[in-house]
């Protein structure tokens, strides 16, 4: 530490650059009132520091100055988080909003009803809260919670997973119809239905699953929270995003005004939860407000194609039907094994996505090449004096989880598609036209094709 | 209404017994979600809190790598430089507000390390300058906690001011650390300044 | 809801508007965007380019060519904000304008006539959609498998990868142990007859050789046994072990470390220190106060150990021979890392600061391998540890900003931790009758006993040269020049002079007489006692920011360019 480098203070620097010509003593001409003045100045300067330094014990390069002319530092301005009793407001909001949303399908069968709700969840959860914290999202916080011990879970954030699954087992998903601003934006912004064959939607259906796997794999490893990296609409209430996600929300939201709710049938993972629950519900809303005459005026009213028509059955041969359904059954552990192990065999891959194992890699490729990348992440591992090994080994403990979570992950998505092509091979008879539980996102838009009790019928 | 009305159309449909299974079955999984929705809440609700976590910058691990200025989601970062008056030494040659081989102590442009020039620097009293930061200017890059940790006291230090935060499930800055410098913190405590 | 036809109209040309604008203002926003992406106005090349030029030549015309420039980059800056932030206002008004409008102008959607069509029969149907689910199941099959096989190379498996660290690391270590070095050690009476580190055995700062010289002169060679000069730069002090004395030296481009015979100044071996794994590619950035070679060695007679600015931590045997070598990581230290090594038994201590981390860590002095490692609290400081042998075992003393500590040399368990200075620490701890004393300037002068405070003071306060106990005396130099005895007991002053000269070098105590270097390279000798005695003032010749080493009749001292060995004629 150079005296003339290691204080800063400006006289404190004219005092020690003063101190330098002393060493070459016999340096011809020094005025006799330099070596004065500097004499002075060292005095004063030693008494400053001296005062400054009997009264206080901070632990700083430059002591806490003592101001002759009163001057008072200032304490640090900071404005304390958005206090707790508001995160019950928002629980009670999604309460209220459920229960009226519930009203409207259930009780009014009011399509106007349903559209005002959303505009209300749209302003209210988006607009003057900014998207978050949403039940999709909240998928992640509660696997992270299981996972890991020392993630403490808020309580609201189970209030928003939990409620709109109890709403739906009780009374469909009334949560999708516009409680979800993320569903209410594209019903309010749908328009007209182009139907999509049937070609596209089968496997699409599936999106929503994988993407249900990796969040929570993803999350309960801590490695991402991929529903909310990948929100379409978010960056339009905070109004910035990444330039890709903003293309990507136009896409969505230019989609969903021609496609029924892009997001909520071909990605939305929280909809796969709901879907289950909604499929067991005790009540769901129907087409018909009293009974089904067949007139098939709704047939092609569900822009979410959600409606079940009832379809002949053509007799087949004797024993084809059982074959086949033995056949799905046998195939169903089959999938589900070798689905755990192309999880086990691409968890490797996806543990890289973890930072911890990520960052790992770098610190191996340093050590194989014997130099270093430089890079933010290499330069703050390396001063954060954590030795390389013990590195090694935490990035092992979580390929570890990994190989563990895909494998579950592999086996849950083998199980999904077995179950699909088993409700394939089962025969399923039906006579009236009914929505989809499973599917239906309790949008109202049948509602006005069914002639039956027109007086109760509501238009927009 | 509907629940009643679709048994009678069903139980119309096909043979009594049937409609007894499926319904048996399907009141078991009804059961089954019930009480799995009910335990995973209570689980879930003997490790909450009421006490909200949000985002905040550890100021020990941070290496103002500047990311907290481009990766926020805000149009301007929630990050801040927030002074800690109590630690500043008050220098006239403050490692916060000046170049590195900065000739002149004044405020002119080329002498200062703040590219929006968010540090306000106001005479004290000799040898002593107070510095103030413009919140509305500061867009987080860090450039002055740097300067100021590596020659001064470590006065200026990059905090998430959760006025503006939106408090994201995951923070789009701590993704991306470097350091693993963004942690959840109890809204209680908010800051983490060094004192 | 019906709509007359003006109003369907009017909603058909509302629509085709906001979708026009939306085109317009969405296609300016991503112009905008990837203008700030690539050419954001306030990390503007140009300026930055101005005011290194600036730093060549000082003009104000350039100053004010940048103030003006610096003023439109914020400008822009500025108003790219408002702009992305206008935009996006507008962009979602048009939208919902967008989107009302086409919905009032394709009003509602009449009840259809249903058509009598082809209706697919239940199995036909459920075939059908087999077929498709097997399809998007096929397709999620392939990718996977492409992605799992395409990255399998690019992924290490980092449970079977430490596994295998471990055991390349025990079978290097066992032949490096066997092969160069025995594995016994001096004990501690044999370490104190030499001169093994900075500050003599344990950075005490005493030296139990005798027959030395008390005044010489190199302008007339007087006393002056043998001058050699040292090929590299370096401000670390020569250590002694028997008849070898060693120096390291380095550059921005070469290390080096070299070994003279103590009786007549050979160069018996110098060595490259290259090769590290790890060692960064670039020097670090350093100070000319500290260099890229300020850390003082330590040798136990067998094997010579150095470090040097860039963490480069080496083994030599005292043949010339490396041992190892491994990189501790370049320290971020905005003057150049200058603590010294110190060795207790089979322990290399390393105090590593720097500005992310205060470390001290004690390496396996045979293999080079951690034995452990400990993190301090505080800020970084420039000091070296010092060792205290005590019975069995050993504690290691280190001061930073604020702590003044002691650590269990067999394990870094904390002993006791004082917080007591501020600055940027300098000096290193002393120690005597039980006692550590830690100063630095503009902060204090205390003494410690058993993690309590016994005294302060705050005279004197030296910033680089470090303290030195002995007999109820503690001796301080400064940076200014002056040089003070106090009583170690209450810490009152016994005498004080002021030379010329100020003391980067530190003090050393020898034959009852305190041997002190100034930076002019002139060293003071005064006889150790209560009452000021100045025995001689010997000049060098060149400047010397060093301490002296000393062997049985000889004092080594580093000069800025040569190695000096005096002894009595």
């Amino acid at each position: 530490m150079s005296l003339a480098t290691k204080a800063m203070r400006t006289e404190v620097n004219h005092q020690k650059t003063d101190f330098e010509p002393n060493i070459s003593t016999s340096s011809p001409g020094k005025p006799f009132v330099w070596t004065t003045f500097t004499g002075l100045l060292r005095v004063v300067l030693l008494l400053i520091v001296l005062l400054s330094y009997q009264s206080s014990f901070a632990e700083a390069r430059f002591p806490k100055p003592e101001f002759e002319s009163g001057h008072v530092p200032p304490e640090t301005q900071t404005v304390a988080p958005r206090a707790a009793k508001w995160e019950y407001v928002d629980v009670a909001v999604l309460f209220v909003l459920l229960c009226v949303m519930s009203w409207f399908v259930l009780g009014k069968r009011s399509r106007k009803g349903i559209v005002w709700t959303a505009v209300a969840s749209v302003l209210y959860f988006g607009v003057y809260r900014l998207g978050c914290v949403c039940s999709v999202g909240s998928i992640q916080n509660i696997s992270m919670s299981l996972s890991q011990a020392d993630y403490i879970i808020p309580l609201s954030v189970i209030a928003f997973f939990v409620l709109p699954l109890l709403f739906t087992l009780f009374f469909g998903r009334t949560f999708c119809a516009g409680v979800c601003f993320m569903g209410a934006i594209q019903e309010l912004v749908h328009i007209k239905t182009v139907k999509l064959p049937l070609w596209l939607t089968k496997p699409l259906s599936f999106l929503p699953y994988i993407y249900l796997g990796l969040a929570v794999l993803l999350a309960a490893t801590g490695a991402d929270f991929i529903i909310c990296r990948y929100d379409p609409f978010i960056g339009f209430f905070r109004m910035s995003a990444d330039f890709g996600m903003v293309i990507f929300g136009v896409i969505i939201v230019v989609l969903s005004m021609f496609i029924g709710r892009p997001y909520c049938r071909f990605l939305c993972p929280y909809g796969v939860l709901l879907g289950w629950m909604s499929t067991l519900s005790f009540r769901h809303t129907t087409i018909s407000p009293s009974s089904c005459v067949q007139c098939k005026l709704c047939e092609d009213s569900c822009p979410v194609n959600a409606i079940a028509k009832p379809l002949p059955v053509k007799t087949e041969k004797p024993n084809q039907g059982r074959r086949r359904l033995i056949f799905m059954l046998l195939l169903l552990p089959v999938l589900v094994i070798s689905a755990a192990w192309l999880g086990r065999s691409i968890s490797g891959t996806l543990s890289g996505i973890h930072p911890t194992v990520s960052l790992a890699q770098e610190i191996k490729w340093e050590n194989d090449q014997g130099r270093k990348t430089n890079s933010e992440e290499s330069q703050a591992f390396h001063s954060s004096g954590i030795p390389a090994e013990q590195l090694f080994q935490d990035a092992g403990e979580i390929q570890r989880q990994f190989r563990l979570g895909s494998s579950l992950t592999g086996a849950f998505l083998g199980l999904v598609l077995a179950l699909a092509l088993l409700k394939t091979a089962v025969l399923k008879k039906q006579k009236n036209y009914e929505p989809d539980k499973a599917n239906c996102v309790s949008c109202g838009r049948c509602y006005r094709y069914c002639p039956v009790g027109k007086a109760n019928s509501v238009s927009l | 209404m509907s629940d009643q009305h679709s048994n009678k159309l069903k139980s119309g449909n096909t043979g009594n017994k049937k409609i007894g299974r499926r319904e048996f079955f399907k009141t078991g999984l009804r059961a089954a979600a019930l009480i799995s929705l009910g335990s995973a809440t209570g689980y879930l609700l003997s490790k909450s809190t009421l006490d909200d976590p949000v985002w905040q910058i550890d100021p020990e691990k941070c290496v103002q790598c500047g990311r907290c200025a481009t990766h926020c989601v805000l149009p301007v970062s929630a990050v801040k430089c927030m002074h800690v008056y109590k630690m500043c030494g008050y220098c006239d040659l403050c490692g916060g507000y000046f170049r590195p081989q900065v000739k002149k102590l004044d405020t002119g442009a080329e002498n200062q390390l703040c590219p929006t020039k968010a540090l306000k620097r106001t005479f004290v009293e000799p040898p002593y300058y107070r510095y103030d930061i413009d919140e509305e200017l500061c867009n987080g890059c860090g450039k002055c906690v740097e300067g100021c940790g590596s020659f001064g006291n470590g006065s200026l230090q990059l905090q998430i001011n959760h006025n503006i935060c939106t408090n994201c499930n995951k923070c789009a800055i701590a993704r991306v650390c470097p350091a693993g410098a963004i942690i959840r913190i109890p809204a209680s405590k908010g800051y983490l300044l060094k004192k | 809801m019906k709509n007359s036809p003006a109003i369907k109209k009017l909603a058909g040309y509302l629509a085709l508007l906001s979708l026009t604008f939306i085109l317009i203002v969405g296609l300016l926003m991503i112009l905008n965007h990837l203008q700030i992406k690539t050419h954001n106005p306030i990390e503007s090349k140009a300026i930055e380019q101005l005011i290194i030029q600036l730093e060549k030549e000082d003009n104000q015309q350039l100053r004010e060519e940048i103030r003006a420039l610096d003023l439109l980059a914020r400008k822009a800056y500025f108003s790219s904000l408002w702009q992305l932030k206008t935009g996006a206002w507008l962009l979602i008004g048009f939208g919902l304008l967008f989107v009302v409008s086409l919905k009032v102008y394709n009003g509602q959607t009449e009840v259809p006539e249903v058509q009598p069509g082809k209706v697919l029969h239940f199995w036909a149907l459920k075939s059908k959609e087999r077929h498709w689910i097997a399809l998007g199941a096929g397709i999620v099959l392939v990718v996977a498998l492409v992605v799992s096989f395409s990255t399998r190379a690019y992924y290490t498996d980092f449970n079977s990868y430490a596994a295998g660290e471990k055991k390349a690391l025990s079978a290097a270590e066992g032949e490096a142990s066997t092969a160069l070095l025995p594995d016994n050690f001096p004990d501690i009476e044999e370490i104190l007859a030499e001169h093994p580190s900075f500050r003599g055995a344990f950075g005490l700062g005493h030296s139990r050789h005798s027959e030395l010289p008390v005044e010489w002169d190199a302008g007339s060679g007087k006393n002056i046994l043998w001058k050699t000069a040292v090929p590299l730069p370096g401000l670390n002090s020569p250590i002694v072990w028997g008849e070898r004395v060693f120096l390291a030296g380095a550059d921005e481009n070469s290390r080096k470390v070299f070994c003279y015979n103590s009786e007549n100044g050979e160069l018996l071996w110098e060595r490259e220190v290259n090769n590290i794994p790890g060692s960064p590619a670039e020097a670090p950035e350093v100070t000319d106060d500290t260099g890229y070679s300020a850390s003082g060695m330590t040798t136990d007679g067998q094997g010579v150990y150095a470090i040097f600015a860039n963490g480069d931590l080496v083994c030599f045997t005292v043949e010339g021979e490396q041992v190892w070598g491994l990189n501790l990581g370049q320290p971020d230290n905005h003057y150049g890392h200058s603590s010294s090594l110190q060795l207790y038994r089979d322990k290399l201590i390393v105090q590593l600061d720097d500005n992310q981390a205060r470390r001290l860590l004690a390496i396996l002095a045979r293999s080079g391998k951690s034995l452990w490692e400990i993190k301090r609290e505080g800020d970084i400081s420039w000091s070296s540890p010092i060792i205290v042998p005590k019975g069995e075992s050993a504690e290691i003393i280190v001061n930073n900003s604020p702590y003044v500590a002691a650590y269990k040399v067999d394990n870094g368990e904390e002993l006791w931790k004082v917080n007591c200075l501020s600055g940027e620490i300098g000096p290193s701890p002393a120690y005597g009758n039980g006692m550590v004393f830690a100063v630095n300037e503009y902060a204090k002068l205390v003494a410690i006993k058993e993690g309590e405070i016994l005294w302060e003071n705050y005279n004197f306060l030296s910033d680089v040269s470090s303290p030195v106990a002995y007999g109820d005396y503690l001796f301080c130099t400064t940076s200014y020049g002056d040089l003070a005895c106090l009583s170690q007991q209450d810490g009152s002053l016994l005498w004080h002079h002021e030379f010329d000269n100020g003391f980067y070098g530190s003090p050393v105590v020898a034959e009852d007489k305190l041997y002190c270097t100034d930076r002019a390279g002139g060293t003071i000798v005064v006889e150790v006692g209560p009452e000021f005695k100045l025995l001689s003032h010997s000049p060098l010749g060149e400047r010397s920011d060093a301490t002296p080493a000393f062997a049985q009749g000889k004092i080594f001292i580093r000069g800025y360019e040569h190695l000096f060995c005096i002894s009595k004629q």
